[in-house]
């Protein structure tokens, strides 16, 4: 009984993102979308502004990597917030619904593809054996293969189409992805170490919230509650 | 624990089992053993299978698996490490952090024997003042512009660093706030290096340049302690009574009276970075090699102390001596391994021969009658090229004939195999530092690398070797012949002088230092760093030591092939604390890592000594950076002026102040894309520190540019190495200030 309920409820969770109110999605989707555009849009301006090429490609690399970093650590960010939310007796607003965790790690993924294009035409001129040779490259394409995975079976019909039975512990690969990214930023030449090991450390400690104790009880709570 | 607790375990449990299988204990095998695994479990439809096992069962299952899981990763973890560039990290990662937590102070060492420079980096436009240590003066900071600033520091007008050694808190206080940042103090005991004895014999002097002393010692050991002025560099009698001093810091030369008269010091202003001293064989004319931005010869009359005549030179001169007479003098340079001989003509010096060697000379000493000189070097070829063998070390001590000047006999000390791998006879002769002329005309040479002395005589098959080791006299430099025959050595790593008497069944060792038992006791850090210092003139069973290349912890200024058949030429290993991780491309993450070098490439010492690693990085860690000539004293508005173009120029994105280097590693084929053809096509270089810039020349990994401007200019064709392609010949000019007021 156990097990099918269990599988009954991955499946469930996943439904309860496509199939959660359509107001609820669009709104997730129209904000996530307009994140990435301003954070695109953020990049593109701060890079024409300088017109020394190298700089330039820095600019799109290191900008688009740290648009990807907000977008995955706000998608990390939804559970332990709404349970926050809930515990203090607030009903969590759309933006920490199950429909927004999953437009943000969508978008952290495409980010992260972005950050990836721009590195390989920038830095690495499209240096492809780099990516395999330097350990900080290699968690960083490692972290991008996960959320792209994660992107991939983040729809119901692919998950049926692969029978996937343990959709719900292939998405925790999430939470392992900070730490590639931790890896992939501390030995990369450019990025600021204090920043990425706050927010990863940030990000895991109010990860923490999410085993608060929930105020209602049940499979349909289980259900409906945000992970 | 709940079905969906125990489902993300199983997960994780056949996760771990599968990766113990992977070929490589990496991340990319951990995720897809993961992946691998839900797939797997999918498949099985495992789901129904861990519903009905009884739970006690389910858990004993489960419990094996994982510790299973947990034992293939334990014992996979250190080359999961290594392979994931973790090891080291948070040295890395503290010295990067440093350089970002404004205030932020650089370089990381304070030492307490000489002037330092330091520069912080803090907001635009504030008062900014740094106090060394709690008893320090707080010291007014200067800014240069945009947030960086540069502060004076002389232990000795504004107080010795307290602690004296190790950590030290340095309080920066930044218009009403201040910050506390943890530097690391040194304070240097004394180092008697190289001795000349006295025309009648009676004694010896030496200079300790980090306590500013003169030491005399007479044949039966009496020892007398003269303070001079600020780093004595080299000393030697320019009669029985008087002993001239040559200053690092100090503008002038000194000649002591040393009869205990009470005199004073006669000072004869000749400006500082006097390095080398060398007397005629009249008596009557001393010279004085100096470094710094305008290296010279100063050629002094003894009698009237004036200056007589001032010759340029390209180089800074290591070693000095005159010929056979007053007329001739040969300097020793390294930066082109040469030996260089000037003639007086009418009060003209002249050049009038130069004698390539190859590789620079170590140490030099003069025949009694001038017509030959004795050179030790690490290798010799005729025609003057880089031998290509890889880390090819072999020393020798050439006898060169002064006029004309050329080799006329060489005498391997430690012969090398060819090839690294076989052994070579290397156990002793192992880099000879110190050699003398004694009065029958042999030769008495102090060996660092072995801990030895040997007399060789011509006369005798087999030269007569006394190991000084034995006595604590490790890393011997400098040897003198004192009056019956009595050899007195001296050895700076343990601050003391061996006498060894003819005569006598033990060697009278003077200590100048406290003693290792005193350090134990009192100040292990220092203990420590004298440890470091015995190894790093130690050779290994290869033949090769840390001195061999690094001479005396700086550049040898060679090209050598270090292994991929390409000459890159020998980086000085001053001034690294702070700057992890190590090596060109970044590859050594501690300084510690180091000591895998020695053991792994070159069949590791004869002498077992445990904590060797950790003895050598601190030894390394307490070396100040090199320095430069230019300082405060330069040109501010053109400084200033090139900071702008410094940073219009994009080089704080991986030079960042106040380090001037953000410790990052860039792809080589990426920075200089007209070099990579000839780079391995994955090489990283790791971002130098620009501090001390200028005294680093040639530049580029791999030595290419012989000036900053030309790293600026020719050798940055694809203008991806800083954006200085549109800069001015004068912008370019005002960033060469800028980089040699670093």
């Amino acid at each position: 009984v156990n097990d099918a309920r269990h599988d009954a409820l991955d499946a469930g969770a996943l439904n309860a993102a496509a199939g959660a109110a359509k107001g609820t999605r669009r709104r997730a989707a129209l904000v996530a979308t307009a994140f990435a555009a301003l954070s695109l849009f953020a990049v593109g301006a701060w890079a024409s502004g300088n017109p020394w090429i190298p700089a330039r490609d820095l600019a799109y690399e290191r900008g688009t990597g740290w648009a990807a970093l907000v977008a995955l650590f706000a998608s990390l960010l939804v559970t332990p917030l709404a349970r926050l939310s809930a515990r203090a007796g607030r009903t969590p607003g759309f933006v920490l619904q199950l429909p927004m965790r999953r437009a943000l790690g969508m978008t952290a993924a495409w980010l992260a593809l972005s950050h990836a294009f721009a590195a390989l035409k920038g830095t690495l001129d499209w240096n492809w054996t780099a990516l395999w040779s330097w350990p900080h490259l290699r968690s960083g394409a490692l972290a991008l293969g996960v959320l792209l995975i994660l992107l991939v079976t983040s729809f119901g019909a692919v998950v049926a189409r692969l029978r996937l039975r343990f959709w719900r512990e292939l998405h925790r690969l999430a939470y392992a992805v900070p730490l590639l990214v931790l890896s992939h930023v501390l030995l990369s030449p450019f990025a600021p170490r204090i920043v990425a090991l706050s927010s990863v450390g940030a990000v895991y400690a109010l990860g923490l919230l999410r085993y608060l104790p929930s105020e209602r009880r049940g499979a349909d709570a289980n259900a409906k509650q945000p992970m | 624990m709940g079905v969906r607790a125990i489902r993300q375990l199983v997960v994780i449990a056949v996760a771990l089992s599968l990766w113990s299988f992977a070929p490589r204990p990496a991340f990319w095998a951990l995720c897809v053993a993961y992946v691998a695994a839900v797939l797997l479990l999918s498949a099985l439809d495992a789901g129904r299978f861990i519903g009905r096992v009884p739970r006690a069962a389910g858990l004993v299952l489960l419990a094996i698996v994982l510790g299973a899981g947990g034992l293939g990763v334990a014992r996979a973890w250190g080359a999961f490490v290594e392979y994931e560039g973790l090891g080291g990290l948070a040295e890395r990662v503290g010295d990067r952090v440093r350089v970002e937590m404004l205030p932020a102070i650089a370089p990381r060492l304070v030492v307490a024997d000489r002037p330092q420079t330091f520069f912080v980096q803090a907001q635009a436009g504030e008062e900014v003042s740094v106090r060394f240590g709690a008893r320090g003066k707080l010291l007014r900071a200067r800014e240069v512009g945009g947030g960086l600033f540069r502060v004076e520091y002389d232990p000795k007008r504004d107080g010795a660093p307290s602690p004296a050694d190790g950590p030290l808190p340095v309080e920066i206080a930044c218009g009403g706030r201040r910050s506390e940042r943890t530097l690391l103090a040194a304070t240097p005991l004394a180092h008697p290096r190289w001795l000349a004895a006295s025309p009648d014999r009676a004694r010896a002097a030496a200079v300790s340049e980090e306590t500013d002393e003169l030491v005399l010692v007479s044949a039966r050991g009496e020892v007398r302690r003269v303070g001079v002025g600020d780093g004595p560099t080299d000393a030697l009698f320019v009669d029985a009574a008087h002993v001239a001093v040559a200053h690092r810091d100090e503008p002038a030369l000194w000649i002591v009276d040393v009869r205990g008269t009470g005199a004073g010091p006669r000072r004869v202003e000749i400006g500082t970075r006097q390095a080398r001293l060398a007397l005629s064989p009249s008596g009557q004319r001393l010279a004085v090699g100096r470094g710094g931005r305008a290296p010279e010869l100063v050629l002094l009359d003894v009698a009237s102390a004036g200056v007589a005549a001032r010759v340029a030179l390209p180089a800074a001169p290591d070693w000095l001596a005159f010929g056979a007479d007053d007329a001739t003098l040969i300097a020793a340079t390294r930066a082109d391994a040469t030996l260089h001989e000037f003639r007086d003509a009418g009060g003209t010096w002249r050049e009038i021969a130069a004698l390539p060697l190859g590789r620079p000379a170590v140490t030099l000493a003069r025949a009694h009658d001038g017509a030959r000189l004795f050179v030790a070097v690490t290798d010799y070829e005729p025609d003057g090229r880089a031998h290509l063998g890889n880390h090819f070390i072999q020393d020798q001590i050439l006898t060169v004939d002064t006029s004309p000047l050329r080799v006329a006999h060489s005498l391997l000390t430690a012969r090398r195999s060819p090839r690294q791998s076989k052994p070579g006879d290397v156990d002793r002769g192992a880099s000879p530092l110190g050699i003398a002329q004694a009065q029958d005309g042999a030769l008495l040479v102090a060996f660092a690398g072995t801990d030895e002395v040997w007399r060789i005589d011509a006369s005798t098959a087999e030269p007569e070797m006394i190991d000084v080791g034995d006595a604590g006299l490790y890393a011997p430099h400098g040897i003198a012949e004192l009056a019956g025959g009595t050899l007195l050595v001296s050895s700076p790593a343990t601050g003391s002088l061996g006498l060894f008497a003819r005569d006598a069944a033990a060697p009278r060792v003077v200590h100048l230092a406290p003693s290792d038992g005193a350090l134990l006791a009192h100040n292990p850090t220092a203990l420590e760093r004298r440890l470091g210092e015995r190894d790093f003139y130690e050779a290994t069973r290869a033949g090769i030591s840390c001195q061999s290349c690094h001479l005396h912890a700086d550049s040898d200024e060679r090209a050598h092939n270090l292994g991929d058949h390409r000459l890159l030429p020998t980086l000085s290993v001053r001034g690294m604390t702070g700057t992890a991780p190590y090596l060109r491309d970044g590859s050594y993450p501690r300084l510690s890592d180091l000591d895998h070098v020695a053991r792994m490439l070159y069949r590791g010492y004869l002498r077992k000594t445990p904590g060797r690693a950790e003895t050598m990085a601190a030894f390394v860690a307490a070396l100040p950076r090199r320095e430069t000539s230019s300082g405060a004293s330069g040109d501010l508005a053109r400084v200033q002026r090139g900071l702008r173009v410094f940073e219009r120029a994009g080089c704080p994105s991986c030079h960042a102040p106040p380090l001037f280097s953000g410790l990052g590693q860039h792809l080589a084929a990426g920075l200089f894309p007209e070099r990579a053809a000839q780079l391995p096509r994955d090489e990283l270089l790791d971002a130098p520190s620009l501090l001390s810039v200028a005294a680093g020349a040639p530049y580029l990994s791999d030595g290419r540019a012989r000036t900053l401007d030309a790293v600026l200019s020719q050798h940055n064709r694809d203008n991806r190495h800083g954006d200085t392609a549109r800069l001015s010949r004068d912008e370019r000019a005002d960033l060469v200030a800028f980089l040699e007021s670093l």
